[in-house]
Order: structure tokens, then sequence, then C-alpha cells
């Protein structure tokens, strides 16, 4: 019997790499249908996910760094008439190609193992029995 | 009320190693942040709780600055400089020590003992302090700064008095030549005691490379034995029959 800590571990790594790995791909389609802020995006991310995709928003930034300089995403501050100052970050055509090579491989990812899953699993040799 | 919101700031801008232009980003991104969440009436304290510590969202932020070790030669250059900084700042308790001593020998008075003895141990402390302090507390020591370099812990956060310390130790075992044998040859160009604390000698983001380095360097290892040399030619001078 596997102690219940290191289970509960397993599983938060196990939703670290998930969230970590999906994230690019996710804020590249938000920022796909209009220029959003960083606050925005968070505030949506959580919104929209009924709260199941939380995570530490100090993280957010970094991703977003990542983005940019890889020419995915550019930012541009705004001075609105009232208000505080925005950095909007839109969608490069980079950007939109690379979503969509993001998106074949995350179903093809989906599918494999959802295949694997629903499979009942090779028979075994002890099965056999000529 | 932006107290709490400059301190948390403050405290990221400490924790990550990066170029000014990177700094700047990060440091305006998260005032934004703040602002943007005050607008619709967020307390500091909920911005925060939200945000990760400033410990995870400086981690964050290190996750993709790749560290550029310091080799051997820009070390011990370093070092050298920082030979001639903690003579130079030992050096009035040093002249106070000689001094001493030297009334000491003719008149032997508790005073002069005991300054000699306070000066003395002041001297030791300047030249074991120097090391760990500076660097317990900016991460440097004025070699260091001259030639561009910093400590840091491997993960690129910064190291406090423990770390400072602890690859200190080596020089006060006088093994300091030993142990830099090491640099060259592991991985990420540690001492030994590098290791053992933790902690990693990194240049400087966006640090200029120019030979001017090198002879501020030399220059401030020369100043104490110019100076040393000085003292010993004017003492000849004025005190010829002695």
């Amino acid at each position: 019997m596997v102690p219940s800590y290191y289970w509960m571990k397993a599983m938060e790594d196990l939703e670290r790499q998930l969230k970590r790995g999906t994230l690019e791909m996710i804020l590249l389609h938000m920022l796909a249908e209009e220029p959003r802020y960083g606050y925005e995006l968070v505030s949506q991310l959580d919104e929209r996910t009924g709260g199941a995709f939380s995570m530490k928003e100090g993280t957010l930034y970094p991703v977003l760094y990542r983005l940019e300089d890889r020419g995915l995403i550019e930012a541009e501050w705004s001075q609105p008439q009232r208000g505080v100052p925005r950095k909007y970050y839109r969608r490069t055509d980079a950007g939109t190609r690379h979503l969509e090579e993001l998106r074949a491989q995350w179903s093809a990812f989906v599918d494999s193992v959802e295949r694997l899953l629903a499979s009942s699993g090779p028979a075994r040799a002890s099965d056999r029995s000529d | 009320m932006n107290a709490s919101r400059h301190r948390y700031l403050d405290e990221v801008m400490r924790r990550i190693l990066a170029g000014p232009e990177e700094r700047l980003r990060l440091r305006r991104d998260l005032e934004a942040h703040f602002a943007a969440a005050a607008e619709r009436g967020e307390s500091d304290a909920e911005v925060i709780a939200r945000l990760g510590s400033a410990e995870q969202t400086a981690a964050a932020f290190m996750q993709d600055v790749e560290l550029r070790y310091a080799g051997f030669f820009e070390r011990l250059v370093a070092f050298l400089a920082d030979l001639g900084s903690a003579a130079l700042l030992a050096a009035p308790a040093a002249a106070l020590c000689a001094g001493a001593a030297a009334l000491y020998d003719r008149q032997a008075t508790a005073v002069f003992l005991v300054v000699l003895v306070l000066s003395g141990i002041g001297v030791g402390l300047m030249l074991m302090l120097y090391f760990p302090l500076l660097e317990g507390r900016y991460g440097k020591t004025l070699g260091k700064h001259l030639m561009g370099l910093h400590v840091r812990k491997e993960d690129g956060g910064p190291i406090g008095y423990g770390a400072a310390f602890l690859r200190r130790l080596s020089l006060y075992f006088e093994i300091l030549v030993l142990d830099a044998i090491f640099v060259p040859f592991t991985a990420k160009k540690q001492r030994a005691f590098d290791m053992v604390a933790d902690t990693v000698v990194v240049r400087e983001p966006g640090r200029a490379d120019g030979a001017a380095r090198w002879i501020y360097c030399l220059l401030l290892l020369a100043a104490p034995i110019a100076l040393a040399a000085a003292l010993a030619v004017g003492i000849t001078l004025v005190r010829p029959g002695s």
C-alpha cells in the first residue's frame, strides 16, 4: 500500500506537468480572440475553466515572455484616458501557425491515450490455457 | 496603501538575476497586474495570495534564465582584487597594531598591550569577514563586482550569510588552492565548497566584456603593496639611524 502522501504528491506533479505543457497552447488560443492583458488572461482562465485551471498567477508572465521572445505573440502598452496603463498581448501569424501544430500534437496525444485506456490490454501468458 | 505591493516587487527583483531590460519587463508587468486588480477592488494581500510568494514568482522566472558560469581566471583576478581591497580595509587596524607594538617595545604599558591585541584581532576579523559579509549581503565582493561576477544558489536565487560562510570554509582551513583546482573540471565550474554550499559564480547578465576590468582589479591588488612600500621607504628616510 503506497502511503497517501506519496500518491498525492505524484498527482500534484502530474497536474503541474500537464498545466505547464498545455498553458502555452491555451494562452495562444485565448489571444486569438482579441488582445488581452495579463490580469485579464488569468481571470478568464479561472472563470472559463471553473477554477480547475488554478495556478500561481506569478508563473503566467514567464510563459508570456517565452512566447514573446519566440515571436509567437507581441506586446504593446496602452495608456487609457482614465485608469491604469495596460500591456496588451496579441498573437502573431507565427503564433497562429504554432498553435495549429500544438493542437494537432495535442489531439494525437489525447487520442492515443484514450485508445490505450479503452482497450482491455493484451492477454497475459498465464491466461492462456493451451 | 502600496507598501506590501512594493515589498513584494522588491523581493521578487532581489531574487531574480537578469539584464536590466528583462528585470524592468517583469517589474512593470507585475505593477500593472496589481493596478488592474486594484481597479476591481482587490487588495494587495488578495493579489499576492493568487500570484504566489515572491520566491515562487521569482523561481518561475528563473526557470527560463540560463546561468553563465564564470571561469577560473576571471575568478582568480576577482580574488586578487579582493585580497587588495581586504588589505586596504585592514590597513588602519594594521597600522594601529604596528604602532602599538613599537611603543610597547619601549614602554610596556597595559594600554599599548590592549591596543595591540584589539587591533590585531581587528585585522584578523577584517580578513576573515570580508568575503562572507559582502557575499551574504550583496551576493558579491568588490573584486567580483569589478569583474561582473555574482554568487548565486544553483537554482539562480540569492545566497544568504549561511551559504556565504560555508563556501568560504576552504579559505579558513587554508585549502583554498586545492579547492579552486575543482573549478575548471566541474560542470558548473564550482569549487568543492561551492558544491557543499549549493552555490555557483555566474557572470552578470548584460555584462560588457573588456580588459578594463582586469586592469582595475590588478590596480586594487597593487594599491596596498604600494602603500606598504611607500610607508617603509618613508620610515627609513625619517629615521635613518634606527
